[in-house]
């Protein structure tokens, strides 16, 4: 409770969010792969976050409240791909058109990765102002003694 | 946050000191707030500590509990309600806000509160610090 | 509180008589003030009732600006300035009438080791 607990859970948020960012930048760079080791094109990932088990109040009134409080924070249950239909170019020439002359590109769009990087971005950005405020409000309560 | 048979330095200070403790608590869930802002499903929570504050302080509005006084040099204490102890809340805010998502959470509100609590805090150890000023004042006799 | 002019009165009612450091009981009838010339009996207010009202006022002061202070934790007022120039003002109330009772100490000391 109070000052680490703070602190803690700011980190937990940066840490998930820089995953977030990292596979972001990874789809963004792979948005025209065709080829992967296990064959077929890229698959768009994404990542999924939970809160971490014993952060919220489980009724209200509960009288440990304060305490899961101190508990919570986010965590990453892992990395998924996005099972959504590839993009599909309709180009015969191409030595990897499939029998109908499509090429599958990544399910990929760069656009959306862009919003969610910005999304990811800020998220970050609020953590690390967290993280200072409550730095600041401990280094506050540790003035009294000074004077 | 003080036990009533322990020595108290005075209403205030004990306010001022159950502000600041409020005050972290807040913090840690903005803190938690903030580092779900993307999680599928979070509800946000906040605590309650002022209506807390002004519940460990008593009400003014009870009446049989004023202090007798036979000389008009005595401070007259006004009537209050017994104190409870200071015990704040969690609150989960369940209100859906419209995000595909599903996370209530708004990181620009949360950030405001943020600063807005850090300053509370602040402003509170300041005061804090003014009150055992005044008592070492009177304890040493001297001035700053 | 004008704290000049409470001062003005103060050295003016203890100058012209002896220096009388009990404050009494609250009467104005007080023998040992009827015996001072030159003191309450000329009208200006008497030394003891100068300090009083600045007793008075300081404290008025130090309970208001602590009763604002529990207003702005609990949420009652936002207004910060109010309550932080209320703070420096009893503040400034505490040390002012501090270094008076300081100096008319000093003074009663230095009265007491005349030798008449």
């Amino acid at each position: 409770m109070g000052f680490y607990s703070s602190v803690e859970i700011s980190a937990s948020g940066l840490s998930a969010e820089r995953l977030a960012m990292d596979v972001i930048a990874n789809n963004i760079a792979n948005a025209n792969t065709t080829h992967t080791p296990g064959g077929g094109p890229f698959k768009r990932q994404l990542v999924v976050f939970a809160q971490k088990p014993g952060g919220a109040p489980e009724t209200a009134g509960d009288p440990n409240d304060i305490e899961k409080l101190g508990q919570g924070g986010v965590e990453v249950l892992g990395v998924e791909q996005d099972q959504s239909p590839d993009r599909l170019v309709f180009d015969p020439s191409n030595p990897d058109a499939d029998a109908r002359g499509y090429v599958h590109y990544p399910n990929v769009s760069v656009v959306k990765e862009m919003v969610d990087m910005m999304a990811a971005s800020r998220a970050y950005e609020a953590n690390v102002s967290a993280m200072q405020e409550a730095r600041n409000m401990t280094n506050a309560a540790l003035n009294i003694l000074r004077s | 946050m003080n036990d009533v048979n322990s020595v108290s330095f005075g209403p205030t200070v004990d306010t001022l000191s159950n502000a600041i403790a409020g005050a972290d608590m807040q913090q840690t869930a903005i803190a938690e707030n903030i580092a779900n802002v993307n999680t599928p499903g979070y509800r946000r929570q906040s605590v309650s500590f002022k209506d807390a504050l002004a519940a460990a302080e008593g009400d003014s509005s009870g009446d049989d509990l004023g202090m007798l006084t036979n000389s008009d040099r005595q401070f007259a204490l006004g009537s209050q309600a017994a104190p409870q102890p200071f015990d704040p809340q969690v609150q989960v805010d369940t209100t859906d806000k419209m995000r595909v998502d599903g996370s209530n959470v708004d990181v620009d509100q949360e950030t405001a509160q943020l600063a807005q609590n850090s300053g509370y805090s602040q402003t509170m150890a300041q005061l804090l610090q003014v009150q055992f000023m005044r008592l070492r004042e009177a304890i040493t006799e001297q001035t700053h | 509180m004008d704290i000049n002019s409470s001062y003005d009165a103060a050295m003016r009612s203890a100058i012209p008589g002896t220096f009388v450091p009990d404050i009494g009981t609250g009467s104005s009838n007080d023998v040992q003030t009827q015996a001072i010339p030159g003191g309450a009996a000329t009208g200006a207010p008497s030394f003891k009732d100068t300090v009083k009202s600045f007793l008075s006022d300081v404290n008025d002061k130090v309970t208001s600006s602590d009763q604002l202070t529990r207003d702005l934790a609990a949420g009652r007022t936002n207004d910060v300035s109010k309550v932080v120039t209320s703070v420096e003002e009893a503040n400034l109330a505490m040390q002012f009438t501090m270094a008076i009772r300081n100096k008319l100490l000093d003074a009663y000391t230095e009265i007491s080791r005349m030798q008449v």
